[in-house]
C-alpha cells in the first residue's frame, strides 16, 4: 500500500496530463482552421460577437442575424459568438479573446458606452473593424448601427395622437428609469405629447417585464378610463389585460413582438413599432462592407416603421410567424443591409456550422 | 508450594527507525501539488497559444491582467482557510473597494490617486478585521459571519454608488495592469506581493502562528499562541488582497460597478481556486502559490472553450466538473496515507 510520494505526484501529474490531452485531440481541426483565417482574403473573414445579455429572446435573435447575414453574404469563413451575462469587466475580456482569436470584424452589443473604448481602439489598432450595434459606443474608430429610439417614442405618439383626435387619456408604459433607450424614447414622445396638451398622461414602468406589464395594465385598465395605451415594447401582456378586466381594448402601441403583431390581425386596435433584432445583421453587413474597402459613415441609424393594425394588413401578414415565439422581433429583415431569407435567419446556423 | 510461573515468551517487537527523509522526498511532499498546478497551468497556456493565429505580449497581458483580481482574491481566501476560517465576503469586499475607488478617484489627479488607493486597501484591512473580530469574539461559525458581512458589504457598495460609474487616472490603469500590450506591470506586481508580503509573512512568528491555529486550535492554545489574535490577523491581511483586487478591477476598468452577483460569483470561484491550489478547506496547510496558479488556470478555461468553438457558458460546466475531478484525484492519492 506504500507508494513513494513521488510516485503518486506523478500519477496526479500524468492523469492530469492525459485527462487535458484527450480533451485537445478534438481541437486540431479547428486550430488549424482558425490560423488560417487571420490572413483575412475576401470569403474568409472571421466574425466574432460579443453580448452581455444572454438567455433574452431579442438578443438571441441579434446573434441568429449576425450568423444569418454572414452565411448569406459569403465571405464569411466562421462566426465565433460569445453570448454570457455580465459587465463591462466581462465584455473587455470576452472582446481580447475575439481579437486573440483573430477576428477580422467584431460585433458588439456594448454594455457600457465609454468603457469599452481602450480595447476598441486596440482592436482598431490591429485592423479589426469594430459595429456597436443597438447601443452605441463613444469611441470614435467603432462604427454604430442602431436604432432611433428618439423616433421610436414620436412615431409611435404621433400615431396615438391622431387616432385619439389629440385628446383623452393615455396609459403610458415605460421600460426602465434611467435606461438610455427609455430615456431616448421618452424624449420622442413628450415632445409629441407637448403638442397634444388636451392628451393627459399616466405614467408608470413596466420595467420591461411582460409579467410585470400585464399586471400592471390589469390594474390601471380596470380601475381608469384610457383612450389609448403606449407601449414602450411590453404590448401583447396589455392587449391580454382587456380581456382579464372584460373591457372593449382601445388603441394600443406596441412593439414587433410577434404575438402582438397576431392581436393586430385578429382585429385588435393598435399599431406596431418596429425595433428589428435583426440589427445585428445590419452590424455585419456594415463590417462586411468595410472589410472589403467601401467608405461607410459611422453611424447608421435606422428609423422605425410604423405597422397599423387596419392600414398595413399586408405588411402585418408578411411579418407574422405563428410558429416563432411570442417575443418573437417580427421585422425580420432591414433593406438594404439584409440580404438572408428567412430560414436562414430562423436557422440560427453561422457558416460552417 | 509455590509455583515459579513460568514467563511468557517475550513478543519480538521492533520499532524500526524512521528512515530519514530525502530532500527531494520533501519538497515533493511540501510542493508536490503546487508542481502539479503548475504543470498544468504550464499545459493549459501552452494549448491556448496553439489555438490562435499570435500569441505574443497582447495575449500575455490580457490573460495575466484579467486575472490579477481572482489570483487576489484567492490569496485572500487562501490566507484565511489556512487560519482555520473561510471568508464567503471577498468578492463582496472586492465590488464594495472597488466601488469606494472609483468614486474617489473620479477625475484626480495621480498624486491623490495614489493616495486614495492607499485609504482603499486600509480601509479593506480594517472591516476584514472586524469581520474576523466579530466571528472570533461571537463564535458563530466563520461561514456565517462572513455570509452575512458579505449582503452588508454588497448593500454598501451601491450606497458608495448607485449604478456603475466613476472613473480613475489613466495612469494608474497603466501602473497596475498597464496597456494592452504589455503584461509586465500586471506580472511584476503579483510577483512581487508575493515575494514581499508571503515570503516574510510565511516565515514570520505570526505566520507560523497561523498555520498552527488552522491545523489544530486547541493544540495551538495550549502551546501559549493568541488563538483569537491570530484568526483576526488572518483577516485583515485578507482583507489586504481583497482590497488589492477591488484597486485591480478598478484599473482594468477604469470604473466602479456595484452589482452584488459580480461579488458572489468571484467569491466561488475564490473557493475553488483554494480547492484546486491545493490547501485543505479545513486549514492548516497549504501555500499561497498554489491558488494563485489555480485561478489562472481556471481563468484559461472559458478562452480554451471559445477557441475550440463551444458555447462559453459550458465554461462554468467545465470548472466545476475539473474542479471535482482534480479533487478527486487528490483524495484518491490521499487514501494510501490514512491508510498507513
Amino acid at each position: 500500500m506504500r507508494r513513494p510520494r513521488w510516485m503518486r505526484v506523478g500519477i496526479l501529474v500524468a492523469a492530469m496530463a492525459m485527462a487535458v490531452a484527450a480533451c485537445g485531440g478534438g481541437d486540431d481541426d479547428t486550430a488549424s482552421g482558425g490560423s488560417g483565417a487571420g490572413s483575412g482574403q475576401s470569403g474568409n473573414f472571421v466574425i466574432g460577437v460579443s453580448n452581455t445579455l444572454a438567455g433574452n429572446g431579442w438578443r438571441e435573435q441579434m446573434i441568429c442575424s449576425v450568423k444569418a447575414q454572414a452565411l448569406a453574404s459569403g465571405k464569411v469563413s466562421k462566426v465565433i459568438a460569445i453570448s454570457k451575462n455580465g459587465g463591462p469587466t466581462e465584455q473587455i475580456q470576452d472582446l481580447q479573446n475575439l481579437i486573440s482569436q483573430g477576428a477580422n470584424a467584431i460585433i458588439v452589443n456594448p454594455s457600457d458606452r465609454e468603457k469599452l473604448n481602450p480595447v476598441i481602439q486596440q482592436a482598431t489598432q490591429k485592423k479589426i473593424v469594430v459595429v456597436a450595434v443597438d447601443q452605441a459606443v463613444s469611441e470614435p474608430t467603432a462604427y454604430v448601427a442602431t436604432n432611433d429610439q428618439v423616433a421610436y417614442g414620436r412615431l409611435g405618439a404621433e400615431w396615438l395622437a391622431e387616432k385619439l383626435g389629440g385628446k383623452g387619456n393615455v396609459l403610458y408604459m415605460r421600460g426602465i428609469d434611467g435606461v438610455p433607450a427609455d430615456s431616448d424614447r421618452d424624449k420622442g414622445f413628450q415632445e409629441v405629447m407637448a403638442a397634444n396638451p388636451d392628451i393627459k398622461i399616466k405614467e408608470v414602468f413596466t420595467g420591461w417585464d411582460f409579467t410585470k406589464g400585464g399586471d400592471i395594465a390589469v390594474q390601471e385598465l380596470g380601475s381608469g378610463n384610457y383612450d389609448g395605451v403606449w407601449t414602450s415594447g411590453i404590448d401583447y401582456t396589455v392587449v391580454n389585460a382587456f380581456k382579464t378586466v372584460g373591457k372593449d381594448p382601445v388603441p394600443v402601441v406596441g412593439a414587433d413582438n410577434n404575438q402582438f403583431i397576431q392581436q393586430l390581425l385578429d382585429g385588435s386596435p393598435g399599431a406596431a413599432v418596429t425595433n428589428p433584432a435583426v440589427i445585428g445583421g445590419v452590424g455585419t453587413a456594415i463590417a462586411l462592407d468595410v472589410l472589403q474597402g467601401k467608405t461607410v459613415k459611422r453611424e447608421t441609424l435606422l428609423t422605425p416603421e410604423v405597422w397599423d393594425a387596419e392600414q398595413d394588413k399586408a405588411t402585418l401578414e408578411a411579418n407574422s410567424f405563428p410558429d416563432r415565439d411570442a417575443t418573437f422581433s417580427s421585422a425580420v429583415s432591414v433593406k438594404p443591409f439584409t440580404t438572408y431569407s428567412n430560414e436562414q435567419l430562423f436557422a440560427c446556423k453561422g457558416p460552417g456550422e | 508450594m509455590t509455583a515459579t510461573p513460568t514467563p511468557a515468551p517475550k513478543a519480538e517487537v521492533v520499532t524500526p527507525l524512521p528512515r530519514p527523509s530525502s530532500r527531494l522526498e520533501r519538497f515533493v511532499r511540501r510542493q508536490g501539488w503546487v508542481v502539479g498546478v503548475a504543470l498544468l497551468l504550464g499545459v493549459l497556456v501552452l494549448w491556448r497559444s496553439s489555438q490562435i493565429p499570435a500569441f505574443g505580449a497582447f495575449e500575455v497581458r490580457g490573460i495575466v491582467a484579467g486575472t490579477m483580481t481572482l489570483a487576489l482574491l484567492a490569496m485572500a481566501q487562501t490566507v484565511i482557510v489556512i487560519s482555520g476560517g473561510i471568508d464567503l465576503s471577498v468578492g463582496a469586499m472586492m465590488v464594495l473597494t472597488n466601488c469606494i475607488a472609483a468614486r474617489l478617484m473620479l477625475e484626480q489627479d495621480l498624486g491623490p490617486v495614489v493616495l486614495v488607493a492607499v485609504l482603499v486597501v486600509v480601509v479593506a484591512m480594517l472591516l476584514s478585521g472586524l469581520i474576523g473580530t466579530v466571528a472570533v469574539v461571537s463564535g458563530v461559525p466563520d461561514i456565517v459571519v462572513t455570509l452575512a458581512a458579505s449582503f452588508i458589504l454588497a448593500g454598501l457598495a451601491l450606497i458608495v454608488l448607485d449604478g456603475p460609474g466613476g472613473g480613475t487616472h489613466p495612469r494608474f490603469q497603466e501602473l497596475l495592469v498597464g496597456g494592452f500590450d504589455e503584461p509586465l506591470p500586471a506580472t511584476l506586481w503579483l510577483a512581487g506581493i508575493f515575494l514581499v508580503v508571503w515570503v516574510p509573512f510565511k516565515r514570520s512568528r505570526l505566520g507560523i502562528a497561523t498555520y498552527a491555529v488552522g491545523s489544530d486550535r486547541a493544540a495551538a492554545f495550549l502551546s501559549g499562541l493568541n488563538v483569537g489574535r491570530t484568526r483576526i490577523a488572518a483577516y485583515v491581511l485578507g482583507g489586504f488582497f481583497s482590497g488589492l483586487a477591488g484597486l485591480v478591477t478598478t484599473a482594468f476598468t477604469g470604473s466602479g460597478e456595484p452589482r452584488a452577483s459580480i461579488g458572489a460569483t468571484a467569491t466561488l470561484t475564490s473557493v475553488a481556486a483554494v480547492v484546486l491550489g491545493g490547501v485543505a478547506l479545513l486549514g492548516g496547510s497549504g501555500t499561497l502559490l498554489g491558488p494563485m496558479l489555480a485561478a489562472f488556470c481556471l481563468a484559461l478555461i472559458p478562452a480554451l472553450m471559445l477557441g475550440l468553438g463551444w458555447d462559453p457558458n459550458y465554461a462554468e460546466v467545465a470548472r466545476g466538473v475539473i474542479i471535482i475531478v482534480v479533487v478527486m484525484i487528490g483524495g484518491l492519492l490521499q487514501i494510501p496515507r490514512r491508510a498507513r
